[in-house]
């Protein structure tokens, strides 16, 4: 039994050293074919590289924004300087309630906002946060103890594999010398986390999966980001940005999170604004144009004044 | 609990731990142990049927001490025919009650009968099937006077409620099994390293092969009024391996996770697609479910003692009940039938026992002839699957009837095909792994002929890896929990 045990132990290590090595090979085969269960791509996607290091020298701000692409597509820093209000854009592709958690147990401290903008649609309830965890897992500057828990709790192949490669790299001080444009296509990185783009959409919108309900580990982090804030006393407001009538009509899970959204006092929907085009406003089926943001962000700050 | 979640993998140390540990005491209290995990482990799925299954325990357990104190054979007879009937009843109104409320219902309306559809809405406990099975055996057994009652009450428990086996079979035999558990056990290493490398094995068929192929045998079984024959005929094929994957990767868990305590269970698979005719096939396939239909349905039907007649009608018995054993539907029905009719042309020209020993034994290479047995037969294996896995008798004919049509000449095209076939690249991997090792219990015993310990690890990691890399995110519970 010793020996069994004893041995059993050797190759558990020997094979958890080799299984490491392996998928640092691995890493190099970009597709994800071949590659379905490990995500490393740092500086890749919608500017988060840019924006987590950003973030690591901004200093103070009234407004954080929070949330998924719907947040950094539809809230300009320009446009809230402009009416006198800093604010910081912390969104990321796909984020949900689990990564706004982290992001703000990090950096809220550093920020220190007098307001936290948590952008939220039904997508950010019902998605599990594998997408955004890899994001987050790849971007971000450190690594620390929320990240680890975080996968653990995911308890997703993919996320630990990812983070693997992502610790294998930080503990040799590997550099991936990940080195970002701040123009992708016809998106403009701005200072302040915010992607600007000024196409018109074309596009049609997919049908979502029926039978979508929430992910209840999006609502118990939902209440914990609620407390904390509260703790700390920053003011919370939920708000959903602009989409097209389209959108919504291929979505009917929003129905459910309305129902939900509806108890909270401090939820400010603008998820069909009125004015707004389906073409000119927007550049897909759900994310807001320059064109849009300007008119959407301009309303949402009479409602932000009222409020503050 | 599944064999391949991270719970299990909390689970199975501490017991085993706890167990061999006890073991330097008693072989009394080992077993007393494995019963409270066993019941643990059965609870994680809903603990209300815990109840189920101690009254079937109980039942099985009574009845054959009272048919052996019965002091006439009347006596005997009807504890028997109680113990049966109320262990045949649960598995009817759990299983089959809707079935037979439904198919009453649409035979009436044949003849312009309207009929109120009375059906049950309860949730399948799951594992009954198989720890009836257990039950049963061991009461004909008893009936029969070929073993005697066991007469310790938790020695006989832990037979029927043994955790590895609770869920998904192996069907074990008191015979076989009774006896390990009655006997002080000591560790041994090769036992122990080998039932490590069996729960490896069975691993990889299941997460690798069986989940993969899921992804896209649900796919294009789900979609399949839009699939051209051609997309039909691969689905079919996924699911060909996604069951074996499924099936036999559970039973090397289970066997495997068994050799880890000390106890072997009965081996359930044979490399059954490298079979040469669909005798061979059954011979490989669930063995364990095979013969236990062969020794109490078969021989006492009168197995093929009596004329041509009696053979064939004993034939399609077996094979029918073995089919409606997996599942309350038509589906399952007509699968059992269409392997009887395979069976027929070889029991017809009393071929049915021409090929026992194993293909190309000794040889690296088949011949061409066994290539071709072995192509036919995988064939209509795989034919035969369409029924089980479609969801209605009309849905396998269609899709039976497209794969038969010009459409079968098609592109094949469906979402993720460029992924699927990396999943024929893995199936083809482990097709040459079970070749290689077809001599062996599993396949990956034959590398314990390796001496070089660096490439056994080296395999073992590749394994390992390949498991890491390539799985599907979401678990997928084994496909014979639903039976």
């Amino acid at each position: 039994m010793k020996s069994f045990s004893k041995r059993f132990l050797i190759f558990f290590v020997f094979a958890f050293f080799s299984y490491c090595l392996l998928l640092l090979i691995w890493n190099f085969f970009p597709s994800s074919n071949i590659n379905p269960n490990l995500n490393f791509s740092q500086g890749q996607g919608y500017f988060s590289y840019t924006r987590l290091r950003e973030i690591e020298d901004f200093n103070g701000a009234d407004v954080l924004v929070i949330g998924s692409s719907h947040a950094y597509r539809g809230f300009d820093p320009r446009i809230f300087k402009a009416n006198g209000l800093k604010i910081f854009n912390l969104g990321s592709s796909a984020q949900t309630p689990l990564q706004s958690e982290i992001l703000l147990n990090r950096y809220l401290y550093k920020i220190k906002p007098k307001v936290v903008l948590l952008e939220v649609y039904p997508g950010s309830l019902t998605a599990d946060g594998v997408e955004s965890s890899l994001d987050l897992i790849s971007n971000l500057r450190t690594i620390n103890l929320d990240v680890i828990h975080l996968v653990y709790k995911m308890k997703n192949i993919k996320l630990v594999n990812t983070l693997i490669i992502r610790l294998i790299l930080d503990l040799f001080e590997i550099e991936t010398k990940a080195l970002e444009p701040k123009i992708k296509g016809k998106n403009n990185y701005i200072s302040g986390g915010y992607v600007e783009n000024y196409s018109l959409n074309s596009g049609t919108c997919q049908n979502t999966e029926s039978g979508l309900a929430f992910n209840m580990e999006q609502i118990a982090s939902l209440n914990r980001i609620e407390a904390n804030l509260q703790e700390q006393n920053i003011k919370l407001i939920y708000v959903s940005a602009p989409v097209t009538s389209n959108f919504v009509a291929k979505h009917p899970e929003y129905e459910l999170f309305y129902n939900f959204m509806k108890h909270k006092s401090n939820y400010l929907n603008f998820t069909q604004l009125e004015n707004l085009d389906n073409e000119k406003n927007f550049f897909d089926c759900d994310h807001l144009n320059q064109f849009g943001v300007e008119i959407f962000n301009k309303k949402f700050l009479n409602f932000l004044r009222d409020s503050l | 609990m599944l064999f391949n979640s991270l719970l299990f993998l909390g689970f199975l140390p501490l017991v085993f731990t706890i167990y061999w540990l006890l073991g330097r005491k008693s072989y009394k209290l080992q077993n007393a142990f494995l019963l409270i995990a066993s019941y643990y482990f059965y609870s994680c799925w809903d603990w209300r049927f815990l109840f189920l299954l101690m009254f079937s325990t109980l039942l099985d357990y009574y009845s054959g001490l009272m048919m052996q104190s019965a002091k006439n054979q009347s006596r005997k007879k009807l504890w028997f025919w109680l113990s049966i009937l109320i262990n045949l009843g649960f598995l009817g109104v759990f299983k089959y009650f809707n079935f037979f409320s439904e198919s009453f219902v649409n035979f009436l309306s044949l003849f312009g009968i309207k009929s109120d559809l009375v059906t049950i809405s309860v949730i399948l406990p799951v594992g009954i099937s198989f720890y009836t099975f257990h039950g049963l055996s061991y009461v004909i057994d008893i009936y029969k006077n070929r073993i005697p009652p066991e007469r310790n009450f938790i020695d006989y428990a832990v037979f029927v409620s043994y955790f590895p086996l609770l869920v998904a079979g192996p069907i074990e035999r008191a015979t076989h099994l009774l006896p390990q558990i009655q006997r002080q056990r000591s560790f041994n290493f090769d036992m122990a390293k080998s039932g490590l490398r069996q729960i490896l094995w069975g691993l990889f068929k299941k997460i690798l092969i069986a989940d993969n192929c899921a992804e896209y045998a649900n796919l294009i079984f789900n979609n399949s009024e839009q699939m051209p024959g051609s997309t039909l005929l691969l689905g079919a094929l996924f699911f060909t391996f996604q069951i074996y994957g499924d099936f036999s990767g559970y039973s090397d868990i289970a066997l495997g996770v068994s050799k880890l305590f000390g106890i072997e269970l009965l081996r359930n698979f044979a490399y059954p697609y490298f079979s040469r005719d669909i005798a061979e096939f059954w011979r490989r396939w669930h063995i364990s479910l095979s013969t236990w239909f062969r020794d109490y349905l078969y021989i006492p039907l009168g197995g093929s003692k009596g004329g041509l007649g009696m053979k064939i009608r004993n034939t399609f018995i077996i094979f029918i009940v073995s089919g409606f054993w997996h599942g309350a539907n038509w589906t399952f029905i007509i699968w059992g039938a269409l392997n009887a009719l395979y069976f027929m042309p070889l029991l017809l020209s009393n071929r049915n026992r021409n090929n026992l020993e194993i293909v190309a034994q000794g040889k690296f290479m088949p011949s061409i002839n066994e290539i071709f047995n072995m192509g036919i037969t995988f064939l209509l294996t795989m034919l035969a699957w369409i029924f089980f896995r479609a969801e209605s008798v009309s849905q396998a004919f269609q899709i039976i009837g497209e794969i038969f049509s010009t459409s079968i000449f098609n592109q094949i095209h469906f979402m993720g095909l460029s992924r699927a076939l990396l999943v024929l690249f893995l199936i083809a991997f482990f097709m040459i792994i079970e070749w290689i090792g077809r001599e062996y219990h599993f396949a990956l015993e034959s590398l314990t002929k390796v001496n070089n310990v660096a490439v056994r690890w080296s395999f073992y990691i590749i394994i390992i890896f390949l498991i890491g890399i390539f799985m599907p995110t979401k678990e997928t519970p084994f496909i014979y929990f639903q039976f």
